[in-house]
Order: C-alpha cells, then structure tokens, then sequence
C-alpha cells in the first residue's frame, strides 16, 4: 500500500517538527556559542613566550614580613582584574595577589608560615552572578582541619582568614586553590589556583636541576596547565555540560596559550600542575624521548622513572626531567597531549607547549638525576598487611548526582557535618579500595591530609609513574584501585572527593573523622577558626 | 490473514478506509519483501541506539536507564514480531504509536525538557545519534504505516499529524522566541 499525497504531506508535518524543534533549539545553542572566540582568533601554538608566575619567598632565606611569633607571613589577597591571555583582548579573572595563575610560594621544612587570605572579590561573578564565597585548600599539606580549606568552611568578599601551614612534610609540590562548597570548579576557572613548594636539606642536597639559566629563568620551573574557552571579547566561557564536565578549547600554560620556551641543551626540571577543571592529559615528548619522572604528588620518589608517556589527571602534580642535550641547537619538543578517553578534544588540544633548544649550558652544575632519590619515607614502605582495616569506595553517578558510595556533601551538610565515611583511628593503616564502575568517565580520587600508596590498579601493579607518595589517583573507566595510607598526623574531618571540579561540585563529596585511640575529636574545621569580617589587624 | 496478492484485488490501492468504503487489508508484505526488510533494519539500529545508550541511562536513575531498556526492548521485539503474519496488523499499529511515544518524549527532552527525573523541566542538548536515531524511528513509522489496516490508517496519520501541529502552535505561542 502507497501513502497518497495528503498522507506524505501530513508525516512531513510529523517529521518536521520531529527534527527540527530539536534543530532549533540545538542551533539557538550554537548562536550563543557563536560569541566564542573563533579558531582562526586564538593565538597560533608556540607563539605567546613562556613566562613563569611570581614567587612569594617565605623560606626565612629572604627578608620577609613576620607575625609577632616569628613566622613568616603573608598577606594575599583574593580580586578581580584584566589580564591580557588572548593576545589583544583582556580577560576578566580572579586571582591571588593580582596573578593568574598566583605566585608560587616556597617554603622550607620545619618553618610554619601565616597565609592570610583576604576575599576582596566583587559581590557577584561576572557572568554566573553568584556570591564568590571562598575557602584555601593547601593541597597536599597536612594542615590543621582548620586550615585545610573545608569546603563549608567559607569566606565571604570583604571577610579574611588566617591560615596556619605547618610545612613539616618531604619537599614536595603542593598547590593552592579555591574549595568553597558548590563553586568551587567556577571559582578556580576564574583563576584562583598556584603552586606551593617546599624545600628541604635532602632535596637540595641532590644535584637535581636548579639555578638559572642565560634568562635567568630557573632551571627548576613550575608548570600549571590549565584549560578554558573564550568569548570573542576575551571573556572566559563557563559551560560545564549540564554539571557533567568542562572542556576548555585553549590549553594555557601558567596562563599562556601554548607557550613556546626557551632552553638551554640541558636538563630542567618541571614541576608540572595538572589545574584543569575536568581535563586529563596523557602527556608526551614529539620526540618520542622520555621523561625522567623524579617526583609525584607527595614529593621526590624513591627512585627515578623513565616514562615516555603518562596519564596526568587533575590534580596531580608529576615531576619530571627533560634533557634538552639530547637535541641540537635549533630542534623543537613540544610537549604533546594525546588522546585519553572521556575528554573532549578540540583542534588545538593535543598540544601543550613547546621548548625550543636555543643554546648550549650556561653550567654544568646541578645537571644530575640520581637513581636512587627519596627511598626512605614511611608512606612508600606500607604493606597491605599493615592495614588494621579495608574500605571500600564506589564513585558513581546515581540518579543524576555525583556520588561515593551513594552520598554526598548534600548530606553531610545535612547532618550538621558529623556524617562520616570512613572513621579511622589516629595513627593506623588503612587500606582503601577505590572503584569507578562507569565506562564514561574518570575519576581522580583525593584524599585530604595523607599521603598514599597506590598498591594496585585493576589487580595488577601501579604505572611506573604512580611509583611515589600521591594524594591524588586517577580512577579510570571501569578501574579500582588500591591504596595503604596512615591517618595523622591530626585528628578531625576531612573531605575526600573527586577532583573533577565539576562533579565535586555536584556532589561527590564527602569526608572521613580520623579520632585519636581515646575517641577523642579533633578541631571543627568550621568553627575552630572561622573567617573575620575586614579590615584585618597586623598579624 | 489473505496472502492473496494486492494487485488486481477489489482492495484500492489509494484512499483505502474512506468513509463507506469497506475494510481492506494491507498490501501483502510477501509481494514487498523490501518494506518488511526495512523495517527490521531500521527497528533493529533504533533498538541497538537506545541499548548503547542504556548504560549512561541508568547512571541518570532507574527511571532513566529503564526507560531505554523499555524502548529498546520493545523495538528489537517490534523487529522480531512484524515477521509473523497473523500479529503483522496489530505490531504495525503498535508500532507507529509507540515510535511516536517515543519520538514525542524526544521532542520534548530537547525542547522544554522531561517532567520527571533530575533532568526534570531541564532541555538537554540534541546530538548526532540522537537526531540520526529519531530520522531512523520516523522512517520506520512511515514504512509501519503501510502496513496499518486501511480503515485505521486515516485516523492515525491525523492524529500524528495534530500532534505534530499543536507542537508547533506550541513551540509559536507559548514557548516564544
């Protein structure tokens, strides 16, 4: 039987407003993007000059502002400015002491500084109009409940909280960032985000790279990576996907667009941030040379890796040695990003920056990488059978939320912040078993206040690059994995969630109470030490 | 069911089910091998689309994920059944309206968003499989139809025609610009 011509006129009808209500609706989308900045706007790769953000030095090396205890102190402060990052177009950004990314700030073993952080942000955002309230995770640290950035634990604009760092770790690369509940992925888009080193006698007692070369640029650089969109004026363009992720088309590097950076024929070590909100690379050399993997998230490892490619999810931070006197003078390394599952690629993304070999050494000093580097932490000897228990860990979506083991921070919050999922005792071992059961998407899982040991991945053994002290683990598709940790070295609430922004956001939070052996609680990281309203007093 | 062929018969070929005009079976599918082939492919492929989907589905809620699995089923099984022909009638007039349900349901997720879940009210973004998967799902609905008794046929084009118009009296009116 044939459709007579009323019958094919009719479904056309139905048809129609099948495809095209949808259509339309898709291309009124499109026409708000059509304000994003156009491919042939953005700057060509390996064009901007690599710059390396402002340092702040409270090593005590330094002559430095003192609180009326001694410590080092410093005052930063949280606002809004312009910042020219698409050449020609200024962009609206937040950031610590007027830099985005901020200035690292380097301290040393055994000396606690005083961060003052002051939230002198406007009262909205520019474009999602929300109230900035703000809270300074020190990721990495061992701070104080306090002190380490609760994300309930938050500062309003014209408010300020000191923060107490103690510093008593392994030189190691932390970093700080925003991690006020629910803006946290907007908060640190707008560029609140730095790295934080410290130093110790073992680490500068090793003939790693350091000094400065014929710039006078160290040899010893901090690299944060970062990814975000851009509107045709400049402005950056928040769209996390329906709270799922956000994939910027720009990859900047200490807020440069694929930089282009100058070296010597030499080694250098980076210290590199993956500060994506959602972004994870899997990072390479075009030369197919390797890297020499020297340190991860809890500092330098116990011996050196040589990798040619790793997967760098957000939040890790991965140390690494690259010897530019393999290549001659004149040869480019650009430092690739290839494709890793669940990530959006855009046409530029698979590249990050590049290094143009310029000339030979200025020293040969400080141009080593030992094997052996930090074989003695605690942290990388536990055992499984060290463990006095095992929990497990599942990171889900369940019915439309981020969750772990089926909650959230929803309800934490809920509870008056005494719900808890996991209760281990000060000082012992515990081994958690961490599972993304989903095939669409990853998760790097932090724990806060401890350092980890990754046992397993999917039963075999960890990558060569997880072979360090972390705090952070990419739990991929389908994957679980297993860490031993020692709770300390303070009692108290901690969060542990994932570090996709986005989803941390939305809500897969949560937090464990470590309790000393008497049942006794730790400081509330709420009330303990709560911001003040500005002006602030002399430290 | 006749297997008598349509060709030559009494039955007319256009405007069957007119108002005082007896009830004529369908043209005989064995004569159209073609059309029963197309219609399991294009079942079989929108079926296959919402099971690749499913997964992600039930990430969203139980609501979510079986109501792919639902769908899925029901057009594999649409594939399978269409083959018999003492159920060929009632699997095609099912099928249409079904396809419809579920083209309808896409409309609106696209459009003002699904009632209920936690994408409740909230429009999401149409994509390539989704669109294609709907093109394949509205052809299948016009190969569906010519196997729809004549004297239904009418009825049911009207209707999905009246739907398909007060969606865009709709989208005019009340949704606005």
């Amino acid at each position: 039987m044939q459709f007579n011509r009323r019958d094919a006129l009719k479904l056309g009808v139905v048809s129609a407003a099948a495809l095209a209500l949808p259509a339309e609706r898709m291309a009124r989308t499109e026409l708000s993007f059509a304000n994003r900045l156009a491919v042939s706007s953005m700057p060509p790769p390996f064009t901007a000059p690599y710059v390396a953000p402002p340092v702040v030095d409270l090593t005590g090396d330094v002559t430095t502002d003192l609180t009326s205890d001694g410590k080092p102190f410093h005052r930063m402060v949280m606002s809004q400015f312009q910042q020219e990052i698409i050449p020609g177009l200024q962009t609206t950004v937040w950031g610590y002491d007027r830099s985005v990314p901020g200035p690292t700030v380097i301290c040393k073993r055994g000396v606690p500084v005083l961060m003052r952080h002051v939230n002198n942000l406007p009262s909205q955002h520019p474009q999602l109009g929300y109230r900035p309230w703000t809270s300074v995770h020190l990721h990495g640290s061992a701070s104080l409940p306090q002190y380490n950035g609760y994300a309930s634990d938050v500062a309003s604009p014209g408010q300020y909280k000191d923060y107490q760092f103690p510093n008593t770790q392994d030189a190691r690369t932390m970093w700080y960032h925003d991690h006020g509940v629910h803006r946290t992925a907007s908060n640190v888009y707008m560029g609140l985000v730095a790295q934080y080193h410290i130093v110790d006698d073992l680490e500068r007692s090793l003939p790693l790279p350091k000094g400065t070369d014929f710039e006078g640029k160290s040899y010893d650089q901090a690299l944060t990576i970062q990814d975000a969109t851009f509107g045709a004026d400049g402005s950056l363009i928040y769209d996390d996907g329906d709270q799922s992720s956000l994939y910027g088309n720009v990859i900047l590097v200490n807020g440069r667009p694929w930089p282009v950076m100058k070296v010597e024929r030499r080694k250098y070590r980076f210290r590199i941030l993956n500060a994506s909100i959602s972004r994870a690379y899997k990072l390479a050399l075009s030369s197919g040379k390797p890297f020499i993997m020297i340190g991860t998230d809890g500092g330098l490892m116990p011996q050196r890796q040589f990798v040619r490619r790793y997967r760098h999810g957000m939040a890790e931070r991965y140390e690494v040695v690259i010897d530019f006197s393999k290549y001659p003078i004149g040869e480019r390394v650009v430092l690739q990003n290839l494709a890793l599952r669940n990530n959006d690629g855009f046409e530029h993304t698979n590249k990050v920056m590049a290094f143009d070999v310029v000339s030979e050494s200025s020293t040969r000093r400080n141009n080593g990488v030992p094997k052996l580097l930090n074989p003695g932490t605690e942290v990388m000897s536990l055992q499984e059978s060290d463990a006095s228990k095992q929990r497990s860990l599942t990171f889900r979506r369940t019915n439309g939320h981020w969750t772990i083991n089926g909650r959230t921070w929803a309800d934490v919050e809920a509870s008056g912040f005494q719900e808890t999922i996991a209760d281990p005792t000060w000082g012992d071992v515990e081994v958690w078993e961490l599972s993304n059961p989903s095939g669409g998407w990853f998760h790097p899982v932090h724990i806060h206040l401890v350092d980890f040991r990754i046992l397993s991945r999917n039963g075999l053994p960890p990558k060569p690059w997880e072979l360090g002290p972390k705090d952070v683990v990419y739990v991929g598709e389908y994957e679980t994995v297993r860490v031993a940790m020692r709770f300390g070295p303070h009692p108290g609430r901690y969060m542990v969630h994932c570090h996709n922004l986005v989803h941390e956001d939305h809500d897969m939070m949560h937090q464990f109470e470590i309790r000393r052996p008497d049942g006794s609680r730790g400081d509330d990281p709420i009330w303990a030490d709560p911001p003040r309203d500005l002006p602030d007093p002399p430290p | 069911m006749s297997t008598t062929g349509a060709s030559g018969s009494a039955w007319p070929e256009l405007g069957a089910g007119a108002p005082g005009q007896p009830d004529a079976p369908p043209a005989d599918p064995v004569e159209r091998p073609a059309l029963l082939a197309g219609i399991f492919a294009l079942s079989t492929a929108a079926g296959g689309a919402h099971l690749a989907v499913a997964g992600h589905g039930f990430e969203d809620g139980l609501l979510y994920g079986g109501f792919f699995v639902t769908v899925a089923a029901a057009q594999l099984a649409l594939a399978a059944l269409i083959m018999v022909p003492a159920l060929r009638s009632l699997v095609a007039v099912a099928g249409v309206l079904g396809n419809f349900a579920v083209v309808a349901t896409y409309v609106l997720s696209r459009t003002v968003g699904v009632p209920v879940g936690w994408h409740a009210w909230k429009p999401e973004e149409a994509g390539a499989l989704d669109l294609s998967t709907t093109v394949v799902e509205l052809a299948l609905i016009g190969c569906l139809l010519q196997l729809v008794p004549p004297r239904l046929r009418p009825w049911i084009v009207n209707f999905l025609c009246v739907c398909a118009l007060a969606a865009w009296a709709w989208r005019l009116t009340v949704l606005g610009s």
